[in-house]
């Protein structure tokens, strides 16, 4: 803070630390030195990460460039490319349209959970530690766990289902262009459940008990009560589920990395990990860059959309807090 | 509430927790025996567990050195995003010229995913000389606009008429910080230090981008290496595995509802 | 001193604690003696046999050392610094025994093999 360096000054540096301003130019103009300075170290850093590169990557976008190489004009080279030649860019992009959508399997898991814990049944804190431990841990760690338990010989869900009759031999599930994706998509709803889950529980929560008690005089059963009160209530939760799915579906690099590298062919390659392996394995930057572009606009335009449909509750910030 | 049996909710809540921690007991069974590899159909309890897979993995890998350099990162990470955050928060609390356009511009920043900046963020990196450096894997995850709004609430929240009092008494100012503001911001510092230890710990994506050099890697990386790496010594992977998640789930255990509290509300302003 | 009860203190101090007795015991018990016994297909103690050391890491496999056994047909290694290693003995005219697999919890453990390698007659 401000006050105390030297005895002299001491009360008036007191007196600006931290209540109110009071008038008065010089007080005013150090108090907003003050101010700036508090705000220059975080903004110095989204202006190096997310700012400038948002700029330089759409620069890149329109430029011949590699690392040792000067930079030249490009136009819509790149964009030409990937959007009439690159096979593998629309297939990535479906992927990730793909990947986005099975967002609701999970969260209507996740409400089906949440509902059973938000009642007051013994051990329900146990259930809420249980279903949540996936999301904090090492999702490289979870991306082996899952590899293993998929292997068609010794995994445990071909053994599960050989046992059950349902298949004859193991299947391939990771090596497979069929079941890659899926496969995939089941691990990283696995994770992120119980995320899901808290969030809706929050919801849950928040619906005053009076709501149902007054319900269930009118003699509403349960079915009409949930459809009633508690979807409505809880349309907000369940709209930052989607936003952080549709997020999670663009930022879903380190199951795709370990579990599969992308494969086979791109099977399960998402924008993300295509973007990574054609910047960083290939070294082709302003291609990456170009791709960039378009995984930004889309995310923007979904997140618009989620925002709109929300009502402007999700996914909006509560910029009062 | 309670009119209706509970089993049947007992049944399936239970059945669910199964499929949320079959996998944790798997990798951990794996990890004791390594008979899965070889043995089909697999058995259900361990056979013979031993601890010599986690020996292995000890010598085969700078285990220490790993867990050595995730530390160093969450800590920069995490004492830079409370400072940070909290200096921010703060200035926004204030009244300024140019206040709603700072906001506006936090809000916008929160709109691009760091994912989306990627290429040019490495090569601002590497123009910086930070590849395969501590503050280089810190830097992007040093502030949070999410935790800034947290700290803003939090500092909002607290009655301005108490400052003024302990003012008035003569408090100085460096004991208003600590005897009354940390004490009320505690939830908002709680929620920050969780979020940035979580994003730190388990980042990825951008550690593997500028780190090259292999004493450099933190526990995530050192996973993904010695995956491709040695292929055949499943037991010796699964170790890992575990050696890996242990840290982190002793931290979540024990931390369990600041977790909770803290990704909701990290979640929801975000 | 209230601060310092809590459970963060506790698990984090008990994992402190745990691994200095660990370091304290691997200290103790780390001057890498392998200590064993060779005996003939009858159970008798076999004098001149010779025993090879292996040592094993997850990629290699390779020789680290070579004893003979003494009168009762004991045999010892000194100053190993391995944690994952194999034994063979043989004798001409008494026969082979092993690989034995022997898996040390730290490098340079001191072990004394309670099962003799038991050679098993073939010449």
């Amino acid at each position: 803070m401000a006050g105390g360096a030297d005895n002299a000054p001491a009360l008036e540096g007191r007196r600006r630390g931290l209540a109110g301003l009071i008038p008065g130019s010089r007080k005013r103009s150090r108090d907003l030195a003050l101010i700036w300075l508090f705000l220059a170290p975080s903004l110095a850093i989204f202006a190096i990460y997310r700012i400038v590169p948002l700029i330089w990557n759409a620069v890149l976008s329109f430029q011949f460039w590699s690392p040792y190489k000067p930079a030249e004009f490009a136009g819509l080279y790149h964009y030409e490319e990937m959007l009439f030649y690159d096979d593998a860019f629309w297939q990535t992009l479906w992927n990730t349209l793909i990947f986005m959508a099975s967002a609701p399997v999970g969260i209507v898991f996740a409400l089906a959970v949440a509902l059973l814990v938000d009642t007051n049944i013994r051990g329900r804190n146990v259930y809420r530690t249980i279903f949540f431990m996936s999301y904090p841990v090492m999702t490289v760690a979870v991306g082996i766990i899952w590899q293993w338990l998929f292997n068609e010989n010794v995994g445990l869900i071909n053994y599960v289902l050989i046992e059950l009759g349902i298949i004859d031999r193991g299947i391939p599930f990771l090596e497979s262009f069929d079941w890659a994706l899926p496969s995939v998509i089941l691990a990283s709803i696995w994770q992120v459940i119980g995320f899901y889950m808290i969030i809706l529980l929050t919801g849950l929560q928040s619906i005053p008990p009076s709501l149902y008690e007054a319900a269930a005089i009118d003699g509403a059963n349960a079915l009409q009560r949930f459809r009633r009160i508690t979807l409505p209530l809880i349309r907000p939760s369940l709209f930052l589920c989607f936003v952080v799915g549709i997020i999670n579906s663009f930022t879903a690099f380190d199951l795709i990395f370990v579990m599969t590298g992308g494969g086979p062919g791109h099977a399960t390659d998402l924008l993300i990990t295509y973007i990574y392996s054609i910047a960083f394995r290939l070294s082709k930057f302003d291609y990456a860059a170009a791709i960039t572009v378009v995984n930004f606009l889309l995310f923007l335009a979904l997140a618009f959309l989620a925002n709109r449909l929300a009502g402007g509750e999700a996914g909006a910030v509560k910029t009062g807090g | 509430m309670s009119r209706y049996p509970h089993w049947p909710i007992h049944l399936a809540l239970s059945i669910a927790s199964a499929a949320m921690l079959v996998p944790f007991y798997w990798v951990l069974k794996t990890s004791l025996t390594g008979e899965n590899i070889f043995t089909f159909p697999p058995s259900l309890l361990p056979e013979s567990p031993h601890i010599f897979y986690y020996v292995d993995v000890w010598y085969a890998i700078p285990f220490l050195r790993y867990l050595f350099n995730s530390i160093i990162v969450s800590v920069i990470v995490v004492v830079a995003n409370v400072v940070l955050n909290a200096m921010a928060g703060y200035a926004l609390t204030r009244d300024f010229p140019g206040k709603g356009a700072t906001i506006l511009l936090f809000l916008s920043c929160m709109m691009i995913p760091f994912q989306v900046t990627i290429i040019p963020a490495y090569l601002i990196t590497s123009e910086m000389g930070l590849l395969n450096s501590y503050v280089g894997m810190a830097l992007p995850l040093a502030s949070t606009i999410v935790c800034i709004f947290v700290f803003k609430a939090a500092f909002e929240a607290i009655p301005k008429s108490l400052i003024d009092a302990a003012r008035i008494d003569g408090v100085p100012d460096w004991m208003i910080v600590f005897r009354i503001i940390l004490p009320l911001t505690k939830p908002a510092i709680a929620t920050n230090v969780i979020l940035s230890f979580i994003w730190s710990w388990n980042s990825f994506l951008w550690p593997l981008v500028i780190v090259r050099d292999a004493q450099m890697q933190t526990l995530p990386l050192g996973l993904a290496r010695f995956l491709s790496v040695v292929e055949d010594t499943t037991g010796a992977l699964y170790a890992f595995c575990v050696m890996v998640l242990v840290p982190g789930l002793i931290i979540f255990l024990l931390a369990q509802k600041e977790f909770i509290t803290g990704l909701t509300s990290g979640a929801t302003k975000g | 001193m209230g601060w310092l009860k809590n459970r963060f203190v506790y698990t984090f101090g008990g994992i402190a604690l745990a691994i200095l007795a660990w370091n304290v015991w691997v200290v103790l018990n780390d001057d890498g003696i392998i200590r064993g016994e060779v005996v003939s297909a009858s159970g008798a103690p076999v004098e001149g046999a010779t025993v090879k050391l292996t040592e094993r890491t997850l990629l290699v496999a390779r020789p680290r050392g070579e004893t003979l056994t003494d009168a009762d047909g004991r045999f010892t290694f000194t100053g190993h610094d391995l944690h994952h290693l194999f034994l063979e003995a043989s004798k001409e005219g008494a026969g082979h025994a092993g690989p034995l697999e022997v898996r040390l919890y730290f490098k340079g453990e001191n072990v004394n093999l309670h099962t003799p390698l038991r050679l098993d007659g073939t010449t």
